[in-house]
């Protein structure tokens, strides 16, 4: 494996009037597995293996390359259900790396990480201090102090933490670099739970020269006055957590000043291909559309694995036709994906959206036949909630096997649900449409 | 919308071809062209005209791509008109009338009122294949009406198919019972994965316990460890006292001894060796000494006697370089003759030279003919340029002539050569000639294949039965269509099969009747079976016999003996009444009786008796059912005899004319070739002659008359290309001459001006010259190589003169060395040696040498004994100081000892050694003892060890190495423990092998999922496409299976009244017709194929019609479905369109003429319009 981040260890030689540099990072959530990739025929399975562990990997390469004065972890290290106690051992691991290379690490735990069990059984290396979860405090490694650096935090006592935390932050120490460490939703972010809510407000009165955040998945400069900076998490796990996703390397010079530089960590990353296909009028030209939008996308994330969802913006030929055989059209475009990108991209799902609510010449045109009453009839259905359970009746028997991870939660396949039934039935009405009105050629 | 005209500008075989369809309501439009006419073409024309043409058309066979056109006029309801032109392309293909104006593809599409292609092709058009594949998946579809009705609906036959595809497709997916679908196999692979998690997860617990049983394992082991500590402590501390035990008792004794040799002086270790090495050291000094002083007596003597001449020495370094510079002296005498004899011959040269050059100047005023540097190089330079302007004169004037020369040559050449001549006009004639090929070649095959076609022809007409007129009479024949004679060998067969049915019927009654009265006849000759009537009669004649005895009994009267006569005679003729009587009883009895006991005959007879009757009747209907079919079939012959009679031919049967119709045909499509191939030849010959014409019109009126009259075109143009060709390479070959003279004449021109220029140069060479050769008094005529000559005899006379100079220099320096030297070596003499003055310089410089050389050795010699004298002096000094060392040095080894003398050392030395072993044993005790009393004082040990006592020491040390052992035991055994913990926890590494099996579960649910809302997709459209049918079939069912049923009706000929649909035990909807003939249900399995093709046009229609209600009408278009309909249902369906064609326009295509004449006679001509696509050459 190369170094990945061999560019910035030139680059760090030249900046002479850094006094110090740490690395502030946030939701490891160490062996949580990536959501919603099936497993097909030359996917690049191995390339995104273990793949937040190798984040954390990379994040302490980074810290040793640039020799950083220490490291700030602003919470959730673990998933709050995962069980496996080698998480935490792989997680010491790591921070004894940090430790031979004489790098502190400061951290609090996360929401996640109070609800696991494991976060209070490890023994971490002397190195890293996990702040109190009964007060707020200031961290006492001496290192940290020498440096002329205060780093204020409190970690989770429970997984729901509802009270504003930050207003019992200790005051600033004046003459020293003061950071605030928080694990928290500010005033709340959509997907994230509204734990240790408090107002950007809040965290300026306290006058700290720097607020490391944790909590929110999108890495985000909150602040630019004073810093506060949610680093987003380390890796990418599912198609809502797209684009690059790593830490913040923070440079402090001999003012006091701080200045943020985003360093990407991860192994791979999530991307939605949009393929604006309203202009053709035949699936068969799709393949080409979607090996040149990937190529695109390719280029955006030199050596790195993708996963894909391809989101095709169809005409309604192209719809019905893909509605009609979906299956096939998936295989054919990730065969596609795999041809234009030398077997480094995961097409997660592909779908199919009609063009948007156009003046339905053919609907005005499709007179009083079956294919109106089809029409008819599901617009009807659409309408009609209790038609829309009766229906669900349908698939009833095959909801009674299904495995319970998939009825439950976020992402579940909610069969009963009026909105994804309605959904459905427009899939439904494509494919009927094509496969009724592509009967045996005349 | 309504289509008024369809343009066929250029489009498959059409150019400019129009279809006004804008008469009638609508109107029944029929389109008709025989086959190759290019129906299929039109009719993909108007598709393609309203939807764009598809990229890969293959109807461009005429027209290419970018030219096909298709245009027309179209209105809507409203009344609105548009009229466009559709080009070829991929966008912006609709265009105004005048084919440049880009227009508006929504302007069409608002006409069509937003239909598209496959819409248009589903709902408004219908084809044969189509109402085929209708027809039977009616059957197919068991009748069920929903089915059918959206089928019909759809335009789309098998929806029972895309129902079952969808349920397989769902299947495979997931089936409630299933154990291979995808999905349920996923679940149990999923299941499996997360076994594999549950196993590779560490739990926190576990892994707490294991850490808390190695925590406490390493404790236990520090405690004993511990333990082990103290009595290893305590045990080598009694190992160390019962070691020194036997010491301490050794140590007492070695004291004892020690005390008897107090008062001793203590004697180094090494004072013996130091003592004796002293005194031998004294003993070697002192005849060292002995020996120096003998070898400086020696030496003091050989200096004294040596004599050395001090004088001689003093001038060594003068006598030294004199003999050294003796070698040159004598050598410069020896060269001096020879130096002055070329001095002298160098001078006599250069005054030869000065005498040949003709000067006869004294050697000291040569100075005059020197020569400076640059009138040399001057001089030099001009000779040098002499020659190539010489040169460069004499080559312009070859030049010249040379030119000269070649000019009249080529001026000679050019007058020979005729004069250009232009063939532009009979090239450009020749290439349009040629361009139009092989005209006589292709004119000759046609020759011959006409040739070849007519003669096949001939023998083909020849052979061809019933005819015997000629080829363009039988080709102008108006046959018969296939199709009227399929239909009469239809009919002729149906009515031979009916002849067959009905005489077999006949046969089988009149068997019946026959097998019928065998019965009987069997019967009665079994025994006559008495009957009803028989009993009646019987019981009768008893009545009649009863009252004549009655008579006679009662009234007492005679009866009436007539009557009793003839009773008498019909019963007993030969008995009296009562004896009748009683014979008529019995009869009576007996019949009723028998009858009674052979009832079962009875009946047979009865019944057999009705059947005859049947029979009988039914024989009697056959056989009129038989004639009526004879006279059908006759007049079916007759018919077809009278099809044939018009045209002078006495047909064979309807089977056997079908060949000849073939052949006939194959015999009109020849006569038609041989008009096209005729017509061909002309059109050659035509031009042929007329390019014969143009041809040679455009060679030039001399060549012409060298061309015979009537020369074939080919050799017309083979003529004009030579002729081409050897114009163009004479003109040519003149244009090159023309330009080789013209380069010619320039190069004269320019000859000339170089002549000139050479010989200004030359002139003025010849003025520099005269000046430069004037200052060595040359004139001006003396040749550049004279002039050489005397610049080289100047340069030899100067050289000859420094050579004498120098000469004459070196013989003054040898004489003046010679003198001084003589002079230095007589100085020398006088001061050294006077008695060698007498002899010459040389012999006594070489003799003085000589002496010097023997003075020198013996003053060497000396000083080399002075230096040995003064070494041996040191020599001598240096003993005498160590035997005074040696000797005070012994005595103070004496005051050491204690003693007076040397000679008393050696007892004192044996007894301080005595005394000296005895210390270090005890040192060694001692060391032994302090090693076992470890960091504890000596004495303090000694005293703590001589509180113990042996014997018991050695008991307590066992019990404790055992307690030892004990502990050891049990402390390998704890350290195992510790291993074995640690290395289960190091097991515990931070693997990740759960949180790969976790990965691979959500790969697992992420393909259930999208497997689940695959399936889920698939179910919903079964049940959704179901559900949708049977919506559509109650929607539909009454309004238009009432029209349905009417067109049924009027399709097929009021052979059904109606159609309606039963339920099934299901409760499905089962669609039925209804016989007329007999009104029974005739389920569409029980329907002929025709009849089922035309129940599903009834649907059509009906189905088309109630969607046109209230909305803009769309053409329908019928493509030839007319097909396999006997002419009576044909002309009905005709009526149906007709109907139609009020509500909207029809536009129907057929290959058929016979369509066309069936359409003019069953529909008004009002409704009914017939477009003809003209036969194409």
């Amino acid at each position: 494996m190369t170094f990945p981040f061999e560019g910035l260890r030139d680059e760090s030689t030249n900046i002479r009037c850094d006094v110090f540099q740490f690395l502030h990072a946030a939701d490891l959530h160490l062996d949580s597995p990536l959501k919603g990739l099936q497993r097909y025929e030359g996917a690049p399975v191995d390339e995104i293996r273990g793949a937040t562990r190798r984040a954390l990997v990379n994040l302490v390469d980074l810290a040793i390359a640039q020799a950083v004065n220490f490291v700030l972890i602003a919470g959730d290290v673990y998933d709050g259900d995962w069980k496996d106690h080698n998480t935490g051992l792989f997680f010491i691991a790591q921070m004894v790396r940090l430790r031979e290379a004489g790098i502190p690490v400061v951290m609090i735990s996360g929401n996640h990480d109070a609800a696991n069990r494991m976060t209070r059984s490890l023994r971490l290396p002397d190195n890293v201090e996990v702040l109190s979860h009964t007060k707020a405090c200031t961290a006492q490694t001496k290192s940290l102090l020498d440096l002329g650096v205060a780093i204020h935090g409190r970690s989770f006592a429970h997984q729901a933490e509802y009270e504003n935390l930050a207003v019992a932050y200790p005051d600033r120490i004046p003459g020293l670099f003061n950071i605030g460490l928080l694990h928290t939703s500010l005033t709340g972010s959509d997907g994230h739970e509204p734990y240790a809510p408090c107002t950007l407000d809040e965290l300026s009165q306290k006058q700290y020269d720097y607020w490391a955040l944790g909590h929110v998945h999108n890495r985000n400069v909150v602040s630019q006055d004073s810093l506060v900076v949610f680093p987003g998490n380390l890796q990418g796990r599912h198609i809502r957590e797209t684009d690059a996703k790593g830490c913040y390397l923070v440079r402090v010079d001999d003012h006091g000043t701080a200045a943020a530089e985003f360093q990407p960590v991860d192994v791979m990353r999530w991307e939605i291909c949009e393929v604006a296909a309203g202009h053709i009028s035949q699936l068969d030209d799709l393949p080409d559309l979607v090996s040149q939008q990937l190529l695109k996308i390719g280029e955006k994330h030199p050596g790195l694995p993708l996963a894909v969802r391809l989101q095709v913006n169809g005409s309604q030929p192209v719809y019905q036709e893909f509605c009609a055989h979906a299956v096939n059209w998936t295989n054919q475009l990730r065969a596609t994906a795999l041809e234009s990108s030398s077997g480094s991209v995961w097409i997660e799902k592909v779908k199919c959206s009609p063009p948007a609510a156009e003046i339905d010449l053919e609907r005005a045109g499709q007179l009083e036949g079956p294919v109106e009453e089809l029409r008819q009839h599901l617009a009807e259905l659409k309408q009609d909630e209790s038609g829309l359970l009766l229906l669900a009746e349908e698939i009833s028997d095959l909801a009674a096997k299904l495995p319970g991870e998939l009825l439950r939660g976020e992402d579940a396949l909610a069969w009963k649900d009026p909105q994804q039934l309605r959904q459905w039935l427009g899939e439904v009405e494509g494919l009927l449409l094509n496969r009724l009105t592509q009967g045996p050629a005349k | 919308m309504k289509i008024l005209r369809l343009d066929l500008l250029a489009f498959g075989p059409f150019s400019n071809k129009s279809l006004q369809t804008s008469d009638g309501a609508h109107g029944l439009h029929l389109v008709y062209g025989p086959n190759e006419a290019g129906k299929s073409s039109s009719l993909r024309a108007l598709r393609n005209w309203l939807f764009g043409i598809p990229m890969n058309s293959s109807d461009n066979f005429v027209h290419a791509y970018s030219t096909m056109r298709i245009g027309g006029l179209i209105e809507s309801a409203a009344g609105d008109r548009l009229e466009f032109i559709r080009r070829k392309g991929q966008k912006n293909t609709l265009r105004e009338a005048d084919d440049i104006t880009i227009l508006d593809e929504t302007r069409l599409t608002h006409m069509l009122a937003g239909i598209d292609a496959s819409t248009f092709d589903r709902q408004y058009g219908i084809t044969y294949e189509e109402l085929r594949q209708g027809g039977q998946a009616v059957v197919r579809g068991g009748g069920d009406l929903g089915q059918i009705l959206f089928a019909a609906g759809t335009g789309m036959a098998d929806l029972g198919q895309v129902q079952k595809e969808l349920i397989t497709e769902a299947e495979r997916y997931f089936k409630k019972s299933g154990r291979n679908q995808q999905i349920t196999q996923a679940i149990s692979q999923l299941a499996d994965a997360k076994r594999t998690l549950k196993d590779a997860t560490l739990p926190t617990a576990e892994w707490v316990k294991r850490d808390a049983d190695l925590q406490a394992a390493i404790s236990q082991q520090r405690m004993l460890e511990e333990q082990l500590k103290e009595k290893r402590i305590q045990s080598s501390r009694w190992d160390r006292i019962l070691t020194a035990l036997p010491l301490i008792g050794q140590r007492r004794s070695l004291f004892e001894q020690l005390a008897s040799f107090v008062d001793l002086p203590r004697l180094t270790a090494d004072f013996t060796r130091i003592r004796s090495e002293t005194a031998r050291e004294l003993d070697n000094q002192l005849q060292l000494e002995q020996a120096t002083i003998q070898t400086i007596a020696q030496l003091q003597q050989k200096i004294t006697e040596a004599n050395v001449p001090e004088e001689l020495l003093r001038f060594r370094t003068l006598i030294t370089e004199l003999h050294a510079e003796l070698g040159s002296i004598q050598k410069a005498a020896q060269d001096r003759p020879q130096l002055v004899n070329q001095q002298t011959g160098a001078e006599r040269e250069l005054l030869k030279i000065l005498q040949e050059l003709g000067h006869d100047q004294k050697l000291d005023q040569l100075e005059k003919l020197r020569l400076t540097k640059l009138q040399r190089q001057r001089i030099q330079s001009l000779a040098g340029d002499y020659r190539s302007l010489l040169d460069a004169q004499t080559a312009a004037q070859n030049r010249d002539q040379k030119l000269r020369k070649a000019i009249s040559k080529a001026e000679h050449k050019l007058a020979e050569l005729p004069e250009k001549r232009d063939v532009a006009e009979i090239r450009k004639i020749l290439r349009k000639i040629q361009k139009s090929g092989e005209l006589e070649q292709q004119r000759d095959t046609a020759s011959h294949r006409l040739a070849v076609l007519t003669a096949h022809t001939d023998v083909d007409l020849q052979k061809l039965p019933l005819w015997g007129g000629s080829l363009e009479e039988l080709e102008a024949l108006s046959i018969p269509a296939i199709e009227t004679m399929d239909r009469f060998q239809h009919q002729l067969d149906d009515c031979q099969a009916d002849l067959k049915r009905i005489f077999g019927r006949v046969e089988e009654t009149v068997d019946q009747l026959k097998q019928i009265d065998q019965k009987l006849e069997q019967l009665r000759l079994e025994q006559d079976v008495p009957s009803e009537t028989d009993l009646l009669n019987a019981r009768e004649q008893r009545n009649v016999g009863w009252q004549l005895i009655r008579q006679a009994l009662t009234e007492k009267r005679e009866p009436d003996l007539e009557l009793a006569a003839e009773f008498i005679s019909k019963i007993a003729p030969d008995d009296d009444l009562p004896q009748a009587f009683q014979a008529s009883l019995e009869q009576a009895d007996l019949l009723a009786d028998r009858l009674r006991r052979e009832a079962d005959r009875v009946a047979e007879k009865s019944s057999l008796t009705a059947d005859r009757q049947a029979a009988e009747d039914q024989k009697q209907k056959w056989t009129l059912a038989l004639s009526a079919a004879q006279a059908t079939w006759q007049q079916k012959e007759n018919e077809w005899q009278q099809l044939w009679n018009a045209l002078r031919i006495t047909p064979l049967s309807p089977r056997e004319m079908r060949p000849w119709f073939i052949q006939q045909q194959k015999l009109a499509e020849a006569a038609a070739e041989i008009r096209t191939e005729t017509i061909a030849i002309t059109q050659l010959t035509t031009r042929i002659q007329f390019f014969c014409k143009e041809i040679l019109e455009s060679f030039p009126i001399s060549e012409r008359d060298r061309i015979a009259p009537q020369t074939p075109l080919s050799e017309l143009l083979q003529l004009a290309e030579d002729f081409i060709e050897e114009v163009t390479t004479s003109n040519l070959k003149r244009e090159k001459v023309e330009s080789q003279l013209q380069d010619l004449q320039n190069d004269f021109a320019q000859a000339a001006e170089d002549f000139q220029a050479a010989q200004e140069a030359l002139q003025k060479w010849s003025n520099d010259w005269a000046k430069a050769v004037s200052v060595m008094q040359l004139n001006k005529e003396a040749s550049p190589g004279e002039a050489t000559v005397v610049i080289e005899a100047i340069d030899q006379i100067f050289n000859l003169q420094k050579e004498a100079v120098s000469l004459k220099e070196r013989v003054a320096g040898i004489d003046r060395d010679a003198q001084s030297f003589q002079q230095r070596v007589t100085t020398l003499l006088e001061q050294v040696e006077p008695k060698l003055l007498k002899q010459p310089a040389h012999q006594a410089i070489a003799e003085l040498s000589a002496k010097l050389a023997e003075a020198t050795a013996i003053k060497a010699k000396q000083d080399e004994w002075l230096a040995l004298l003064a070494k041996e002096k040191e020599k001598q000094q240096e003993c005498g100081n160590a035997v005074a060392c040696l000797q005070a040095k012994l005595k103070s080894l004496c005051e050491e000892a204690d003693c007076q003398s040397v000679e008393e050392l050696p007892e004192l030395e044996r007894l301080s050694a005595q005394s000296l072993q005895l210390q270090q044993e005890l040192e060694s005790v001692n060391h032994q003892l302090t090693l076992q009393a470890g960091n504890v004082l000596l004495e303090e040990f000694i005293s703590e060890a001589e509180n113990f006592d042996q014997d018991e020491l050695h008991a307590q040390v066992q019990q404790l190495h055992d307690e030892i052992t004990e502990l050891e035991v049990t402390k390998t055994r704890i350290v195992q423990s510790v291993g074995e913990h640690s290395a289960l926890l190091q097991q515990m590494d931070g693997g990740q092998l759960a949180a790969l099996a976790q990965e691979q579960t959500e790969q697992l649910l992420a393909q259930i999922r999208n497997d689940a809302e695959q399936f889920i997709r698939l179910r919903l459209a079964s049940v959704l496409l179901q559900h949708t049918v049977d919506r559509f079939r109650e929607s539909s069912q009454g309004p238009v299976l009432k029209r349905a049923c009417e067109l049924f009706s009027e399709l097929t000929l009021g052979a059904f009244s109606g159609l309606r649909p039963e339920y099934d035990e299901k409760g499905n909807a089962v669609l039925v017709g209804i016989r007329t003939a007999d009104s029974r249900e005739v389920h569409v399995e029980g329907m002929s194929e025709g009849t089922c093709d035309q129940l599903y046009l009834a649907l059509r229609i009906a189905l088309l019609e109630q969607s046109l209600l209230g909305r803009e009408p769309i053409p329908f278009i019928v493509d030839d479905i007319l097909v396999m309909f006997d002419d009576e249902r044909a002309s009905a369906a005709l009526r149906v369109l007709a109907q139609l064609s009020q509500k909207t326009q029809v536009i129907m295509f057929t290959h058929h003429d016979h369509v066309v004449r069936l359409a003019q006679n069953a529909c008004h001509k009002e409704t009914v319009f017939v477009h003809s696509l003209a036969p194409l050459l």
